[in-house]
Parts: C-alpha cells; sequence; structure tokens
C-alpha cells in the first residue's frame, strides 16, 4: 500500500470509528474504550488486506449496522438508549413548524393540477389584501368604526403598510435579520391568521363606506339613521322591509310616522333588498332627510349602474310607487272606553 | 441452515479455542476463525465477543504499540477463560454427538 492510499484508508476508518463510537455514547467511558480500543488497526488491516474492487467505505459499510452488531456481540442493546435532550424551545418550535410545512405541501402536491404553484404565484396579492385589512383595523381604532375614511392621510397609511407587508412577504429589509427565527415565524403565522379572520367585517366596512359616499353624493346627509348599519324592525326573527298602518276604523293609513316611546324612529333596514335584488324601499323625505320610519315605503328599483338607490329616482321614467294594502281595509278595533289622551307638548 | 444462527451460540467458545495457545488482536482473531472454516462470522461480532469475554474476565488483554498505524489491542485466555473453555467444551461435543446420533439414526432409518 503506498502512503497516498495509506492517509486515504486512515481516514475512512477514522471517519467510520468516530461514527461507531457515536453510538456508544450512551456506555461508560471505560466501556466505551473497550469496544473502540484496537477497533482502527483491526478496520486497517482489514481493508489493507481487502483485494476486491470496492472502496474502503463500502468494505467498513454501515456504521450503524456495525455498532448494533458490536453492541450485542459485547453483551449490550443493539441501539443507544435514547437520552431525553434538553433543546431550547426554539429548536424545537422550529422543527415543529418545518414539519408541518411539509405535511402541508405533501398535500397539497396530491391534490392533481398543481393548485400549490396557482396559490403561490398569489402571494402578492394576500400581501397587499392583508395591508388593506391592517388598514382597516387602524381606522377602527382610530375610531372610523361604521365607515372606512379614503382621505389623503389615510391613503398614505395604506401605502407604508402595503411596503410593509411586501417587504415583510419578501422576507427583505429588516424582515432578514429575525427570519427563519420561529418566534417571528411564530408572530408571522399569528397575524396572517388574524388578517383572515378580519378578512370578511373589512370588506363589509369598505362596502358601507362606498355606500356612504353615495348616499353624500345624493344629498341625503344623514344616510344609516339606524343606530346600527343592517338592522331595523324586526318580527319573529326575520327583518321586514314595510308596514301596513290601518287605524281603528279599519281604514288604511298612509305616510304613518312610527316611534317607540323614548321618540327614537322606528325604521326598517334600509339596505334590505325585496327577492329580485333590483327592488328596495325608497325613504319617505322630511325636510329634504330621508325618513325610513315612515309607511308604507315606496318601492322602487335601483339604478343599474350603480346597484344602489337612484339619486333621480322620482324624477326618472319609473318612479318608486306605493306598495299595495295586504287588504283594502281591516277589521274595526275598539275599547269599551276611549280613554283620555294625555296632552302632549307640540312637535 | 444459517451457520450464523448456530455460531451465535458457539462464538464465544470459537474465540477462547483460537486464543487458547496464542495471543491475538481482533484482527488476527477474525483470521483465525475464518482460516479454520468459520467464513460467515462478522468482525463486529468478533470484536464484541472479545470485549464481553475481557469484562467477563475469560480473556487479558493489552496494547502493542505500533510504529506504522494504530495501536493492537491483543487478547490472552486467562485461567478463568481455561475454564470456561474446557466446559463449554465439553457441552458442544456432549451436545454435538447427540445431534450427530440423532441424526444418524434419522439417515439409517430413511
Amino acid at each position: 500500500m503506498n502512503d497516498t492510499v495509506k492517509v486515504a484508508v486512515q481516514s475512512e476508518v477514522e471517519a467510520f470509528v468516530v461514527e461507531v463510537e457515536h453510538r456508544l455514547a450512551d456506555l461508560s467511558p471505560d466501556e466505551r474504550d473497550e469496544l473502540i480500543g484496537g477497533l482502527r488497526a483491526d478496520l486497517s488491516e482489514r481493508l489493507a488486506e481487502h483485494s476486491g474492487p470496492e472502496g474502503p467505505a463500502e468494505v467498513l459499510g454501515d456504521p450503524a449496522v456495525y455498532a448494533a452488531e458490536l453492541r450485542t456481540a459485547a453483551g449490550f442493546a443493539p441501539v443507544a438508549a435514547e437520552r431525553r435532550v434538553r433543546r431550547p424551545i426554539a429548536m424545537v418550535l422550529g422543527e415543529w413548524l418545518d414539519a408541518g410545512r411539509r405535511r402541508w405541501v405533501e398535500l397539497a402536491d396530491k391534490v392533481p393540477g398543481e393548485p400549490r404553484d396557482f396559490v403561490e404565484s398569489l402571494r402578492p396579492v394576500w400581501w397587499v389584501l392583508r395591508a388593506w385589512v391592517a388598514w382597516m383595523l387602524l381606522q377602527d381604532i382610530a375610531g372610523h368604526a361604521s365607515h372606512a375614511s379614503y382621505d389623503v392621510d389615510w391613503l398614505a397609511v395604506l401605502l407604508v403598510l402595503v411596503v410593509g407587508s411586501v417587504q415583510v412577504g419578501r422576507g427583505a429589509g429588516l424582515v432578514a435579520r429575525v427570519r427563519g427565527h420561529a418566534a417571528a415565524r411564530l408572530a408571522l403565522i399569528g397575524l396572517n391568521l388574524l388578517a383572515i379572520c378580519l378578512l370578511p367585517s373589512a370588506m363589509d366596512r369598505a362596502g358601507t363606506g362606498i355606500a356612504y359616499d353615495k348616499a353624500e353624493q345624493w344629498g341625503y346627509s344623514d344616510f344609516g339613521s339606524t343606530e346600527e348599519p343592517g338592522v331595523g324592525l324586526m318580527f319573529n326573527g326575520v327583518e321586514l322591509t314595510n308596514l301596513f298602518v290601518y287605524d281603528a276604523t279599519g281604514t288604511p293609513v298612509t305616510g304613518a310616522q312610527l316611534f317607540d316611546g323614548a321618540g327614537r324612529p322606528l325604521v326598517i333596514n334600509e339596505h334590505l333588498f325585496l327577492d329580485d335584488y333590483e327592488t328596495l324601499m325608497y325613504p319617505w323625505l322630511s325636510n329634504g332627510s330621508p325618513r325610513f320610519n315612515v309607511f308604507p315605503l315606496p318601492v322602487g328599483k335601483v339604478d343599474p349602474d350603480t346597484g344602489e338607490r337612484a339619486a333621480d329616482a322620482w324624477d326618472g321614467p319609473t318612479p318608486p310607487v306605493l306598495p299595495d294594502f295586504p287588504f283594502p281595509t281591516a277589521p274595526t278595533a275598539e275599547l269599551p272606553e276611549l280613554p283620555e289622551l294625555p296632552e302632549l307638548p307640540a312637535r | 441452515m444459517d451457520s450464523t444462527q448456530l455460531l451465535k451460540g458457539v462464538l464465544d467458545l470459537a474465540v477462547l479455542a483460537v486464543v487458547e495457545d496464542d495471543d491475538g488482536y481482533g484482527y488476527d482473531v477474525l483470521r483465525r476463525l475464518r482460516s479454520a472454516g468459520l467464513g460467515d462470522v462478522g468482525d463486529a461480532s468478533v470484536y464484541g465477543t472479545l470485549r464481553r469475554l475481557y469484562a467477563a474476565g475469560a480473556l487479558t488483554s493489552y496494547v502493542v504499540p505500533s510504529d506504522e498505524g494504530p495501536h493492537r489491542k491483543y487478547y490472552g485466555i486467562t485461567p478463568g477463560g481455561r475454564e470456561q473453555l474446557k466446559r463449554e467444551s465439553e457441552d458442544w461435543l456432549q451436545f454435538s454427538t447427540t445431534v450427530t446420533t440423532l441424526l444418524s439414526g434419522q439417515e439409517a432409518n430413511a
């Protein structure tokens, strides 16, 4: 054996012995020395005698199998008892997240048509969307609870949030420093989940904001007179679209104004459409302000261009109409004795 | 029949036998076993057996420095080892005779 080959064999043997020794870590130092001592010389000689075409690594074989055989023959368990090693929680978390991701990718790859590639190519859209959700959340905190503001300051905030979200998504800038850290990854997962949860309410709020802008264009300054948008008069758990009032003689009353005992107008949910999604209620007007507590409410078509109440509905070719009462007259109603009405302050 | 299974039961005996007259290091012992006809014996099994016999007091060991490479660890038999060899040899002879007789009886009947 020439010197070069000898050095190569020595390093192969050394690597092999280290691998075997690694699998004896549970034994006492004396036991380990007893098993490993002389092993280098034995293995080197075995390799030196070997004349076949196989390389040293092939002749030596798998160190795990070798260690198991050595341990068994020496009277130990074939595999070292697993020792519980205290590992940093971040490492455990990181491995847990990696495993979760691998599992997810495996599952996604089983679905035909490469949906994962498609979804991953949509990531930038999500980066912008979550920034927008964060923007809506900030507006909420700032007090724009019922509708979103689209003024210049808020648009600048949106721009900053979009840039931040995209940088996080790309793992660029400051984010690069904490990228891969288990805590950062967990925080990102948490924020993304939060954004997903808040997405529906953010969408709803944006819609309300746009409707609000349109209402202002119509001159309906106190649009949204209901205290909570989307909630109005209900009966048996179902929102009402209209009411029909008859007086005590059973005669239909047109233009009856409804209030509760505290003087609050009893309104319908003005956003409700009838079944065809093109027809809704138009308000009565009081000094130019819309009143949804005056019944029956006129019924009219939406503006086909906007999908909302037409601003010029009353001047158009098909103005809103008062709906028919359910019956021409109602039964008369009476009390044994008509009580004296309390004197009311003039409205 | 798989001879490695049979070998497991008598490896202690075989190892003690090949170091009875001459001390030997691990690979040397393996070579002696193979040249005696036990070609299937694995080297890790032999090395492990040597260490176990040493731990049990049947063998003694000493290191011989080498100028060329790693040190060699030689094993020699102890009086306790000789006793074990004698006892196990008798057991084996008795056992193998029994099995041989049984098999030859079967052959004669066949």
